[in-house]
């Protein structure tokens, strides 16, 4: 029994972490004021980029680090649509998104055609950190994982002190909540929320190539499945806090992985009802803790000088 | 009245004559009478216009791959004229169905269960267009169903699995609970049942076909209850099973294609279907104009290219074969000659069994 739930928790772990780190960067995004729907499309680019730069060079760093440079060219122009051109950034979002799916899918089917057999990467192997992993329950559960899943649980004190320790994070929240008066003080806003898109973009390569380096090993259409939009609904759910939106994550991959393990062991819940939880537990929290939560005044807001 | 009047009237009443011919003509002269005049007219000469349409990807390296390389391999042979479309929307599925019988296509492959009752719909629009639905249970004049005994390759499966398990445990994981997907897995269980009846077959259904990150947690979650045989229906979501497998070390069973390549010292053997040899017996029959709307049931063959009917043959093991004990395939190839005689019945059971 104790080995079921270990089993479970793990993977629900490693089933949380591409959201998690979409949410830690959109999290950055949406603390400037942008509000970027593209997440996932971002994730698909960064997916893509990463299995290709692995595919082509054998080295899983250069595939890791054209997972990031990708999906920031995408949330450069998403910067440039909703920072420079003040665009509405729900529309501007949405197009990035489906932009990303069919640019992913666009580029794989011309770098392989059509094949038959999916050309494939070796996944990012599982290193045992040394001593802690021997730990009874807790081993397994938290130091039993691949390189990138520490890299996430490292990301995540790290997003926290970036955002509320250091003076770049304050002009990031206080471009977010009042932009007329961090400009007035002196404040790029622009350049803030460009740099800040751009992080969030970033963050979303690492949980798209995530998906393709450690769990599949392969590229795929829409191999994302919907995990930028958990993402943004984890920051939500987070209330913009990136230890909070780490529980967001963290319930997503959970209830998935309890799905699955139902149903391994065997179960008469319907199936449908057990993978409908995901999604439906996320809206029912969303839906009790919407009020609660406290948005940055200034989200999806375009700023413009000297308008009032 | 002058004479010039008179010319008016008759020329008045001969137009209104000409109209009344066409009307009437026009109206018994029904549109899919036109279409078969049309039709028969294209048969001299123009190549068949074939199309073949899926809401799988032809990159899955299964289902949607084995039906794109059938349908190439027969535009080469018989000269086809041949549109292929895939990804398709399951929502888009009647109308795109209906696009391609517009375009006046002879027989359009409709390549999943799923498309059976859209092409009833659509066909009873289009009676002169032929349509073929694989894997379908659905028939009438102009569509036909090729419903191939899946069970009975999943059956030999199953035994394999249930002969070389050293758990006692097996799994499987299906993208969607659809009849044939049913059938395929009850066939596992009771080959798997045939040779040990206390195994334990533990299961999984992901509801997608696309997502091999949820079908890798699915077959490490069922690796962890203690399968060591994963047998997937998932298409490129399976791609994440047969992932699952190759990094836990253990073996895992292909399906519709031979899935070797995939993971060659993973996949021990696969059921494949020779989607060429079916495709190319709908071609025939429409080429021959003796196209019959039936739900065609081909089984078993002891190989690929065996005569009779049969669709449904077991992969070889390749490099694996060396770990394939001599009982074990002897077994096997028992099995299949005693399904294909008729020794074995496979039911065909398209609701879930315990």
């Amino acid at each position: 029994m104790i080995d079921f739930i270990i089993g479970i928790v793990a993977s629900g772990i490693r089933m949380s972490t591409p959201a998690l780190f979409a949410a830690l960067g959109e999290n950055i995004a949406e603390r400037s004021g942008v509000l970027n729907l593209g997440v996932e499309g971002m994730m698909l680019i960064g997916a893509f980029a990463g299995f290709i730069g692995t595919f082509v060079t054998g080295n899983v760093i250069v595939g890791i680090l054209f997972a990031i440079a990708g999906p920031m060219v995408m949330a450069a122009l998403m910067a440039f649509l909703s920072v420079s051109l003040r665009t509405n950034q729900l529309v501007a979002g949405l197009a990035i998104w489906l932009l990303g799916v069919g640019l992913a899918a666009l580029l794989y089917r011309l770098t392989f055609g059509v094949v038959t057999v999916a050309p494939t990467v070796p996944t990012i192997p599982l290193v045992d950190i040394p001593f802690l992993s021997s730990i009874p329950i807790l081993g397994p559960i938290i130091f039993h994982h691949d390189a990138m899943i520490y890299l996430a649980f490292l990301l995540i004190p790290l997003t926290h002190i970036f955002l509320f320790k250091t003076s770049i994070g304050l002009k990031i929240r206080t471009v977010g909540e009042n932009p007329k008066q961090a400009d007035t003080l002196g404040v790029n806003v622009n350049k803030i929320r460009y740099m800040s898109v751009i992080i969030g973009g970033a963050f979303a390569g690492l949980g798209g190539c995530y998906i393709a380096l450690v769990t599949t090993g392969s590229f795929s259409e829409n191999i994302a499945a919907g995990q930028g939009w958990i993402a943004l609904a984890a920051v939500i759910f987070g209330r913009w806090r990136p230890f909070w939106i780490v529980i967001g994550a963290l319930v997503y991959g959970m209830v998935n992985a309890t799905a699955l393990g139902l149903q391994s062991i065997g179960t008469t819940i319907p199936f449908q009802f057990l993978l409908m939880l995901p999604y439906l537990l996320p809206i029912a929290i969303l839906a009790v803790m919407y009020k609660k939560s406290v948005a940055p005044a200034a989200l999806a807001t375009p700023y413009k000088r000297g308008e009032r | 009245m002058s004479k010039r009047s008179e010319v008016r009237k008759l020329s008045g009443a001969i137009a209104g004559l000409m109209v009344a011919v066409i009307l009437i003509t026009g109206s018994s002269f029904s549109y899919p009478t036109l279409q078969l005049v049309w039709a028969q007219a294209q048969d001299e000469g123009t190549p068949l216009k074939v199309a073949l349409l899926t809401d799988a990807l032809f990159s899955d390296g299964g289902w949607g791959a084995t039906a794109y390389n059938a349908s190439q391999a027969l535009k080469e042979k018989y000269g086809l004229e041949l549109t292929t479309v895939e990804n398709v929307a399951i929502p888009d599925i009647e109308p795109t169905l209906r696009d391609f019988a517009d375009q006046g296509n002879n027989l359009i492959i409709a390549h999943g269960f799923e498309w059976g009752d859209p092409a009833l719909r659509v066909g009873a629009d289009y009676p002169v267009t032929k349509f073929v639905v694989f894997t379908g249970l659905t028939n009438g004049s102009n569509v036909a169903s090729v419903f191939p005994m899946q069970q009975e390759g999943a059956f030999v499966l199953g035994a394999v699995a249930a002969m070389m398990s050293k758990t006692g445990t097996i799994g499987f994981v299906g993208g969607q609970a659809y009849p044939n997907i049913i059938n395929i897995f009850e066939g596992y269980k009771q080959g798997a049942r045939y040779i040990n009846p206390d195994i334990k077959v533990i299961g999984q259904y992901i509801d997608t076909f696309t997502d091999p990150a949820r079908g890798k947690e699915a077959g490490v979650s069922l690796i962890n209850n203690g399968a060591d045989f994963l047998f997937h229906v998932a298409d490129l979501s399976g791609q994440g099973v047969i992932q699952a497998a190759k990094e836990k070390g253990i073996y895992a069973l292909g399906v519709v294609a031979d899935q070797h390549n995939l993971a060659p010292d993973t996949v021990l053997t696969s059921f494949v279907l020779d989607m060429e040899k079916a495709f190319d017996q709908a071609i025939n029959m429409v080429q021959n104009g003796n196209f019959s709307g039936q739900l065609y049931k081909p089984g078993l063959e002891a190989a690929k290219g065996a005569s009779g009917d049969g669709i449904v043959f077991i992969a070889p093991f390749h490099n694996l074969d060396s770990k394939v004990p001599a009982d074990v395939k002897q077994k096997l190839n028992q099995i299949v000659q005693d399904i294909i005689n008729g020794k074995i019945v496979v039911p065909e059971r398209t609701e879930a069994s315990s």
